[in-house]
């Protein structure tokens, strides 16, 4: 196999993915007629195909072909920042199903910023939640947007802006046209090929190990050791060097931001707003959490697979071809084509849920409540809506192009700290702690977005401290360890220091428990025709 | 809590018990879920404890890493069970999804 040429069998399941997807654009467009359905799907997606899609958010390209390679160069260790930081995901979901998925879907309707509005009115609540669901929304579409083009010319041989042009305009089509429902299809259909893929890579690397993943984890421990990689950790790798105790706070600084950060993430979290009860929410979250431990476990055998099946020498530095490399060993140019394929699919169905995302903070919080303070139609808002998945893209694309020379993968850390500083803190305090209001969400927010982009910008992971790391004055990498409390501390602070009095603590109260009511039964306590669930047939 | 709801009481009493039995169940299974997963892995990246080999290319800290799929999947599938068990006695799944 040769990187970087699209061979005939290649482009022939290109071509049939992507006329598949532009189907599935074609019928979601016909239903995509209200600002509801372009943002969340009008309730129109059941729980377990909800589970598929918000599965298939985590199981991206950078997961897939990442993790792999870094396991097939290093190991189980040098996949610090692979494997073990895989088993997060699932963990991340199962606290968001216990914590955010039914209340969410109770209390939302478009975007986080709905939820926290059903208890704060303020604007500046909104303005927070929404300027930084928009400014991690495009942090997080840039650095997909690069690694994507960066992905693409290595494995198809195109010119970077020729692959970033390519997945703006696809991503436009599917997310203009089709919305959140064509997104959510299109996201479904890529995850089952990749299950598929990943069953099929893993019965064939079996085969050849009779079955048994012992002997497999051997030989692979045989290949590090002559290559001199260590796959172990060791007291000799527990470092007592200050900047080696750096490396560890990051690494765990790294793992708590991305746990808890998808419980902020705008793009994960609208998914429970696609379906039509908390009940269908907690299936979803069921369902997802399955598919991930059932494909993440395999992760490994994957990887060991590919060191020990592609030779040494063909697998370069990062490692993420490796599954490419190991596809061809395996199955040839059809099957590296049908895994190249589907690792495309996967990226522009991630870019998609995250445009959609963003289009909504913008066309309904930003433009709808802020601007309009509510006054706008339905068909505006669509409108608006529209405008804004095509402004997202073509700022996406213009990022991507100015820095394709650019080392970005400090955006990720930037976008994941940023929801879990200041989008987490928000939610959960909206929903579980009766002191919160809406100073100290607002402060509680701005405190854990700035801490969290300062922190970043002065840290030795942007371009301007390459030269010299050591001279950045933030050596973490990751902010989360310190902007996550900040976050939560602020808000706690400031809402105690600003709790209301007399006839205002009262309503405060009242509304707290309205709230409380709404996110646990998904009865709006303020419709007079309501009846408890056992009482609905009777009522009828 | 809707006080000019003819049914007031009975939503107010299906609150309160759907209240207790989500308290009842999410503050341990969260607060067990995070010990499950960060203990680890504060001891994986600060101490040597999990360093050891269990076979050839497995330490114990990532064999550990494994089971976090299994405990998820537990803990998963009793909270669902659990709390598919209180709506079926308070009647609520009608028209849900609970499969």
């Amino acid at each position: 196999m040769t990187t970087g040429q699209i061979t005939p069998s290649a482009a022939i399941i290109f071509v049939v993915l992507i006329a598949v997807t532009l189907y599935i654009t074609y019928w979601a467009g016909k239903r995509n007629t209200s600002a509801a359905s372009h943002l969340v799907a009008a309730g129109q997606i059941s729980g377990k195909q909800n589970g598929v899609a918000i599965a298939g958010d985590f199981i991206s390209a950078a997961t897939f072909l990442g993790i792999t390679g870094a396991i097939s160069l290093g190991g189980l260790n040098g996949a610090n920042t692979g494997f073990f930081l895989a088993a997060y995901i699932p963990i991340a979901y199962l606290l968001a199903m216990l914590l955010v998925a039914e209340p969410l879907r109770n209390l939302g309707h478009f975007t986080l910023g709905d939820v926290l509005a059903t208890r704060f009115s303020s604007n500046a609540v909104r303005a927070a939640i929404a300027t930084s669901s928009v400014l991690l929304s495009l942090v997080y579409i840039a650095a997909q947007f690069v690694a994507a083009a960066g992905l693409l010319k290595l494995l198809f041989g195109l010119p970077y802006w020729g692959a970033a042009l390519l997945i703006a305009v696809l991503t436009t089509i599917y997310t203009l046209f089709g919305g959140m429902l064509a997104t959510t299809y299109i996201q479904i259909v890529k995850t089952a090929i990749l299950l598929f893929c990943g069953a099929l890579l893993l019965f064939l690397i079996l085969v050849k190990f009779g079955f048994n993943p012992l002997t497999l984890f051997q030989k692979a421990d045989e290949v590090f050791k002559s290559d001199g990689a260590k796959n172990l950790p060791t007291v000799a790798t527990k470092p007592v060097h200050p900047a080696a105790a750096v490396a560890q706070w990051d690494n765990f600084s790294q793992t708590l931001g991305l746990t808890l950060g998808v419980l902020g993430l705008p793009h994960v979290m609208i998914r429970f707003l696609t379906v039509k009860n908390s009940n269908s929410a907690r299936t979803s979250a069921v369902t997802a959490i399955w598919i991930f431990a059932c494909f993440l476990i395999t992760l490994p055998i994957l990887g060991f697979g590919a060191s020990v099946l592609v030779p040494r020498l063909k697998i370069p530095a990062g490692g993420t071809i490796a599954m490419p490399l190991l596809s061809f060993q395996l199955g040839g140019d059809i099957l590296v084509a049908f895994v190249s394929a589907v690792t495309f699919a996967t990226i522009l169905a991630a870019l998609s849920g995250l445009v959609i995302a963003t289009s909504g903070a913008v066309a309904h919080d930003i433009y709808g409540k802020l601007l309009k303070g509510g006054h706008v139609t339905p068909e505006k808002q669509l409108q608006v809506a529209r405008i804004a998945t095509v402004g997202a893209t073509l700022v996406s694309l213009v990022i991507a192009l100015a820095l394709e020379t650019i080392n970005i993968a400090f955006f990720a850390g930037l976008a994941i700290a940023i929801a879990a500083s200041s989008n987490l803190p928000a939610l959960l305090y909206t929903m579980y702690w009766k002191k919160a209001t809406a100073k100290g969400l607002a402060a509680g927010m701005w405190s854990g977005l700035t801490v969290a982009v300062v922190m970043i910008l002065l840290s030795k992971t942007v371009p301007w401290f390459a030269a010299n790391p050591a001279s950045a004055p933030v050596q973490l990498s990751n902010p989360s360890v310190i902007s996550i409390p900040v976050g939560f501390i602020v808000m706690a602070i400031v809402s105690l220091m600003t709790q209301p009095k007399g006839e205002a603590a009262a309503e405060h109260d009242d509304r707290y428990e309205r709230v409380r009511f709404q996110a646990i039964t998904g009865i709006d306590p303020s419709d007079p025709n309501s009846v408890p669930p056992h009482m609905r047939a009777a009522a009828h | 809590m809707p006080s000019v709801n003819p049914h007031a009481a009975e939503l107010q009493e299906y609150y309160e018990a759907m209240a207790a039995a989500k308290k009842r169940l999410v503050g341990p299974l969260v607060a067990l879920t995070l010990v499950y997963f960060f203990v680890p892995v504060a001891i994986t990246y600060f101490t040597t404890l999990l360093d050891g080999e269990v076979v050839p290319g497995l330490s114990w800290a990532f064999l550990y890493v494994f089971t976090t799929f299994f405990f998820v999947v537990a803990v998963t599938t009793y909270y669902r069970s659990q709390i598919n068990k209180v709506e079926a006695s308070l009647g609520a799944t009608a028209g849900g999804e609970t499969k």
